[in-house]
């Protein structure tokens, strides 16, 4: 009788463990913890860890020949023994988790490799998929997306496309875009899994037009692609005015309370609001649905009449804070603007509290800045509130460039809006905080994350003089914006010295810890290390970063996301690097980290994103102690 | 100073500079790896180029500088040699390359005898 009852406590513990210690969706698990339970690796034997395995997938272009460049953004998923990764040309690979051995590869037959929506070929991974009642094929499926709005089901022991779901196996999610779209809704983020359904959003090309689609999400049927509810963040009657105010990154679910978050990016144009000067609460915002219905339950502003891009960049965390008499069910939205916003996740009350504080008005005609924009009193922005004036030894390998530029420019403080002038953007469209975010330790309530502090100039060019000039570029990379549909295009620039070098002081990178019991930031370092012609600057300076954090129950925080090149695990406690290894290039992607068979692995996609260095791979590696 | 002295010397500043050379051709195999590898952290960049640039020049000077009559010119070659060196060497350092560094610093060592013993 004992052992009967022991049974199931054990199985309990067992599967409770196994799930801790696997990878089975974009962020580790559903609320986007980016945390993993393993404990095999530890600080003491880290600096041991090797290189397990490594493959090539072949799905790369550094856009020299006819494909444009690659950006492989993509989080490998540990699931039904296998380890799958999607790859920018849309390409699904299965390979075994502890040798790399390639089991099947799924490519779409004929799928557009063009730069549709992004510059570059795009992909940030796969989806997995479970049905609980069936058995056989597409039992288990495998779900990638593609830059023309496709959405393909493949079964998860052979990569077989899954016949019932879509059009034999592929969705078309344009189907749900306006009729005359001036681009497709791109696929590139993997789906959210919410228990049955599938939750859509896409990317698109909001710099490009006022007038864009209006920003949705589409819940499907995970068997059947079927619509089941779908969310408009802008309200009817500002069709042809604006658009996008999309759900381009990874969303997270509460499956307890059936509630998804989505964060919401900033309405279209990007920099010029004149065509929307009503109010759009849900742009620029972190909001809760009910996942079965798509009803919002709440939703918090992040930024008000946003015409900075300050997209609400990545995936809330969602953690139930340690607290004495009950934890505190809690989200975390990390912001470009380097604010970890605290809230209840229940209600989107704030846990710290938000100030609205008064903030620069435009001086550009027909724009109205809005009046004030919240601001957490905690956590501290891991950007600070000043951009710290210009950098001496730029200023002087520029014989003053630096300062002369600076003392043309508008600059306010934050929320300056952009102007004919330009303006100085502290922080800017870049981060801050990026779409990779940050990872908590649910028995600590401790929050990791890294942000980038970039300055970049905003300007605004009157439609006459605009049209001398030759558009190009992305909304992240700079560049040229046409913003057909309001009196400007635009100029979006860092801030350097004719010699590539930051106006501004560094560090250009930061890891911060912040207790989330309390708001206070634990420590925060300079995290990376710029390069710039094969030389490595100061550590002390750090590295603009793009990718995000894995951190483990032994305390280490698994990381690559730096423009070196070099993939790193930091002591938890203090932020101390205690291992490095070079890669082929930036590793863009968040990390995952698993146990299989016994031993832990952490597996990287190493491909680069242009963003941060012109330097492209295909790299699969993974990292573990020796055997 | 009679003339198998002045031969005995002048076989001792080859042989230095020939010790200046070996270190520095290491380097140099050594840079060119890097530069060609995959992963090395500084694969095709310039900073890489700029590296092999100096360590070949550091080769030749090297052999160069033991087989030459002293001279004006010598004494520019062996400061160029310095120069060089110690610019390599930053160079190195910048592209974070231990072993690089550690080869013109043996150069540079070499070089020290040299000029402690060459007339």
């Amino acid at each position: 009788m004992g052992r009967i009852l022991l049974l199931p406590a054990l199985l309990m513990v067992t599967t409770a463990q196994a799930q801790q210690t696997e990878w089975k969706t974009f962020h580790g698990n559903a609320m986007a913890q980016k945390y993993s339970a393993s404990t095999q690796i530890t600080p003491e034997n880290v600096g041991d860890l090797e290189k397990a395995w490594e493959i090539h997938t072949g799905d790369v272009s550094d856009g020299s020949g006819e494909l444009v460049g690659t950006v492989w953004s993509a989080t490998p998923i540990l699931a039904n023994d296998l380890l799958y990764v999607g790859t920018p040309f849309y390409r699904i690979f299965a390979v075994r988790p502890d040798t790399g051995e390639v089991v099947w590869t799924y490519a779409p037959d004929d799928t557009v490799l063009k730069p549709l929506t992004q510059p570059e070929l795009k992909n940030r991974g796969v989806t997995y998929w479970e049905d609980a009642g069936a058995s056989g094929p597409c039992a288990k499926r495998v779900y990638i997306g593609t830059m023309d709005a496709h959405l393909h089901a493949v079964d998860a022991d052979t990569g077989q496309l899954c016949a019932d779901f879509g059009d034999g196996g592929i969705l078309n999610v344009n189907q749900w875009n306006k009729p005359d779209a001036n681009f497709p809704l791109s696929q590139l983020q993997p789906p959210t899994v919410f228990r049955d359904k599938l939750l859509l959003g896409w990317a698109g090309k909001d710099w490009y037009d006022a007038e864009n689609p209006l920003g949705s999400v589409f819940a499907v049927d995970a068997r059947t692609g079927e619509l089941e509810w779908s969310f408009y963040s802008i309200p009817e009657g500002y069709d042809g005015t604006t658009g996008t105010a999309n759900v381009w990154t990874a969303m997270s679910v509460d499956e307890e309370n059936g509630l998804v978050y989505l964060p919401v990016s900033s309405p279209s144009a990007d920099y010029y609001g004149g065509t929307r000067l009503d109010p759009i609460p849900l742009a620029t915002s972190v909001t809760a649905l009910n996942g079965e219905t798509g009803e919002t339950v709440w939703s918090r502003q992040l930024v008000h009449h946003d015409i900075w891009d300050y997209d609400t960049v990545s995936a809330p965390t969602l953690v139930d804070i340690p607290a004495e008499g009950g934890a505190t069910p809690a989200l975390v939205q990390p912001t470009k603007m380097g604010f970890a916003f605290v809230l209840n996740r229940l209600t989107g009350e704030p846990i710290f509290p938000i100030e609205e504080r008064p903030v620069p008005a435009s001086d550009v005609e027909g724009e109205v800045a809005a009046p004030t924009q919240p601001v957490p009193t905690l956590p501290a922005s891991t950007t600070g509130d000043d951009w710290g004036g210009v950098f001496g030894l730029a200023d002087i390998a520029s014989l003053g460039y630096c300062s002369r530029r600076f003392e043309e420019l508008r600059y306010d403080g934050r929320y300056t809006p952009p102007s004919l002038q330009g303006t100085l953007a502290f922080p800017a469209t870049a981060g801050g905080m990026q779409w990779g975010g940050g990872a908590v330790d649910p028995e600590t309530g401790i929050f990791y994350v890294n942000s980038s502090r970039v300055a970049q100039i905003y300007q605004l060019i009157e439609r006459e003089e605009y049209e001398t000039m030759t558009s190009g570029g992305s909304e992240a990379e700079g560049g040229l914006f046409p913003m057909f549909g309001t009196p400007f295009g635009f100029r979006l620039e860092n801030f350097l010295n004719p010699f590539g070098m930051p106006c501004w002081k560094p560090p250009y990178g930061l890891m911060t810890a912040i207790d989330l019991k309390t708001g206070e930031t634990l420590w925060e370092v300079p995290f990376g290390q710029v390069q710039k012609w094969g030389f490595y600057m100061p550590e002390s300076w750090g590295s603009p970063t793009i990718g995000g954090p894995v951190v483990t129950a032994s305390g280490l925080i698994f990381i690559g996301a730096s423009m070196d090149a070099r993939v790193r695990a930091l002591d938890a406690s203090s932020g101390e690097v205690l291992w490095k290894a070079q890669v082929d290039a930036p590793a863009v992607s968040n990390p995952a980290v698993y146990d299989y068979k016994g031993r832990q692995y952490v597996v990287f996609a190493v491909g680069g994103n242009s963003i941060i260095k012109p330097q492209v791979a295909d790299q699969l590696v993974a990292f573990a102690l020796p055997e | 100073m009679s003339a198998s002295s002045r031969s005995g010397d002048r076989v001792q500043e080859e042989l230095v500079s020939n010790m200046m050379a070996i270190p520095a051709a290491i380097g140099l195999i050594v840079a060119v790896l890097a530069f060609f590898q995959h992963g090395s952290g500084i694969a095709g960049t310039p900073g890489a180029g700029l590296a092999i640039l100096g360590l070949a020049a550091l080769v030749a000077a090297s052999l160069l500088v033991g087989r030459m009559a002293p001279g004006r010119f010598r004494t520019f070659i062996t400061v160029m040699i310095l120069i060089g060196g110690l610019l390599t060497l930053v160079c190195a350092w910048f592209l974070m390359q231990g072993w690089i560094m550690l080869a013109v610093a043996l150069t540079l060592v070499a070089w020290l005898i040299f000029i402690l013993i060459a007339r």
